[in-house]
């Protein structure tokens, strides 16, 4: 498939970059970090039960806040430049006098980007698996499931940030626009739900309990959704708020990548 | 069938008009040179049949598709303008990454000595160097050897020789005849007809967005009125005045101007040139004379309205 060709360019060039080298270093810090704290948290605490889940608990719960601040911006920083980047060094024409269209372009970068983002995820949370087997035993699979969530998590921001390079016309505008993204949902998104809609709930009603809706609304920031289906599935279940999150986590994906592909196809380049 | 092919082509940007009505047709098997100044449309022209750029009306045809239809690029080796690469990559993942999407076989080390990117001394090839330390004439020299992975059948080469040295300038055009010997039809552009003249079948040439002259050089340079210019010094006193109206009114003269103390003389046909001489020398005493044959650079400037010889204007 032609778009595959331009995806192993991609991930090739991409993988050079030291920036992201630098970004990968640090996730494999905070990663193995966090599993320390934790597995010496566990180990020097005799109560404590070893359930096989802690790490994973304390990534999803208190650490959470570290993955979905961090994994955007490494998604973000893999995938911004991508389509603009082309744009601006002339290196697009090369490109586009090749047979690929302009949908294997985007789907090529789209993918390849991923697959350099689910590597430097891959090498961080291995560092902490590591880590954390020599405080207590961990399930794999539910290490998996939860290195999967994550990488979807990242591939939202790579979706963001390829949609965003096709769809502007210079390097400096992407970087504000995914600057700004991140903003909006980490600061504003992920905090404004929280605060006005219970403000609302609580002067309309006087309850401090969040109504049934609410998990849905803030459920519509992709992180917000990730942390639901992390804690569903090692945790409480799956219920409807985890199948309406994983929606969301698709939903995230697809359109971003599919708006820049729709404005590129038909842009001067 | 033609390899390129415009119906009235039109390109504008906002309010300007980058090509306008464009009819051009460059034929199977011709090495077609498209000459122009900067921003006289020509890389527009280009950008339309590589679908970089959509045309605002009009049609546009490369080998018989319509152009922006990817698929004909497989028979299509593009050299764009500038010097856009991977600086990330080297220069054989490139030539690999073009052979790759055109599905073809390719010999890179063959292809990059034919552009003269060669393995010198052991452990110092420039292939296996990322070509962010490329010099400007290394990076035009590999944006060739892309355009030539697979045989193509249309070589569409926008500015090849500029940011060469005229060593890489010579080999472009050996490549070019060499291609064109092989049966691919190529087109390329430049703003230097010197570049073009050697190797073009045709030239024709843009300006502010239309083709003003389409012919072999040959036929460009007898079309230009004048084609070559007397300059007669003379000692300066009183009848320089006198000569320049004496050769003003000669048949064959189309410009008389004055430069200090030179009369100069456009002249139309080559016994003009004697014919002028003689009328100053009549009026004024001769210390000295040249003559300058047109050049092409003149000649070109003469199509496109941009009078480059500024000796002929005088001090008017």
């Amino acid at each position: 498939m032609s778009w595959s060709v331009i995806a192993r360019k991609e991930f090739r060039d991409a993988s050079r970059s030291r920036t992201l080298w630098i970004l990968t270093a640090l996730f494999v810090l905070i990663t193995a970090g966090a599993a320390y704290v934790v597995g010496f948290a566990l180990s020097s605490s005799p109560g404590a039960e070893a359930t096989g889940t802690t790490l994973v608990s304390a990534l999803t719960g208190r650490a959470s806040f570290l993955l979905t601040s961090f994994v955007p911006i490494l998604g973000l920083m893999a995938s911004y430049v991508s389509v603009v980047g082309e744009r601006d060094s002339g290196s697009m024409k090369l490109l586009l006098g090749l047979p690929q269209s302009r949908r294997d372009v985007v789907v090529g970068k789209f993918v390849g980007r991923s697959a350099v983002l689910a590597v430097a995820l891959l090498v961080g949370f291995f560092a902490g698996f590591v880590v954390m087997l020599s405080y207590e035993e961990l399930s794999v699979l539910n290490y998996a499931v939860f290195v999967l969530l994550t990488t979807a998590l990242g591939t939202v921001y790579v979706s963001v940030g390829v949609g965003v390079s096709a769809t502007v016309a210079s390097r400096s505008r992407a970087a504000a626009s995914v600057v700004g993204f991140y903003i909006f949902l980490k600061v504003l998104w992920d905090t404004f739900p929280s605060v006005v809609p219970r403000g609302i709930v609580y002067a309309t009603t006087g309850s401090l309990s969040p109504p049934d809706w609410y998990g849905f609304l803030t459920a519509l920031s992709p992180n917000v959704a990730y942390t639901n289906l992390a804690a569903g599935f090692l945790e409480r279940g799956i219920g409807s708020l985890e199948a309406f999150s994983a929606i969301v986590i698709a939903v995230w994906i697809a359109v971003p990548v599919a708006l820049g592909y729709l404005r590129f196809r038909r842009v001067d380049v | 069938m033609s390899a390129v092919r415009t119906e009235d082509l039109t390109k504008r940007y906002g309010d300007v008009v980058a090509v306008d009505s464009l009819d051009m047709e460059v034929d199977d098997g011709e090495v077609y040179g498209f000459l122009g100044p900067n921003g006289a449309g020509k890389t527009t022209t280009i950008d339309v049949l590589l679908g970089y750029t959509y045309p605002t009306s009009g049609e546009a045809r490369v080998l018989g598709e319509p152009a922006g239809d990817h698929r004909v690029h497989e028979r299509v080796g593009v050299m764009p303008e500038g010097f856009g690469l991977y600086p990330r990559l080297t220069g054989r993942e490139h030539i690999e990454f073009v052979a790759e999407s055109k599905s073809v076989d390719v010999n890179t080390d063959a292809v990059l000595e034919r552009v003269g990117l060669g393995g010198a001394a052991e452990g110092d090839d420039p292939a296996d160097r990322r070509t962010g330390g490329y010099s400007k004439g290394m990076k035009k020299r590999l944006l060739l050897a892309t355009a030539l992975v697979g045989e193509p059948d249309l070589l569409v080469l926008d500015e090849p020789t500029s940011g060469l040295d005229p060593n890489g300038a010579r080999r472009i055009r050996e490549i070019v005849r060499e291609e064109n010997d092989r049966g691919a039809t190529v087109f390329f552009s430049s703003h230097i007809l010197g570049q073009v003249e050697a190797v073009c079948d045709r030239v024709g040439i843009m300006q502010e967005g239309e083709l003003v002259a389409v012919d072999t050089v040959e036929g460009l340079r007898e079309g230009v009125v004048s084609v070559s210019t007397l300059s007669v010094l003379t000692d300066g006193d009183g009848g320089t005045e006198a000569a320049m109206g004496a050769v003003g009114s000669l048949e064959g003269v189309s410009d008389v101007s004055r430069k200090g103390d030179s009369v100069v003389v456009s002249c139309l046909r080559g016994d003009t040139k004697l014919n002028a001489l003689d009328a100053v020398r009549q009026h004024a005493d001769v210390r000295d004379f040249t003559t300058q044959e047109r050049s092409l650079d003149e000649l070109f400037a003469a199509y496109t309205g941009e009078d480059g010889d500024a000796e002929t204007k005088g001090e008017a």
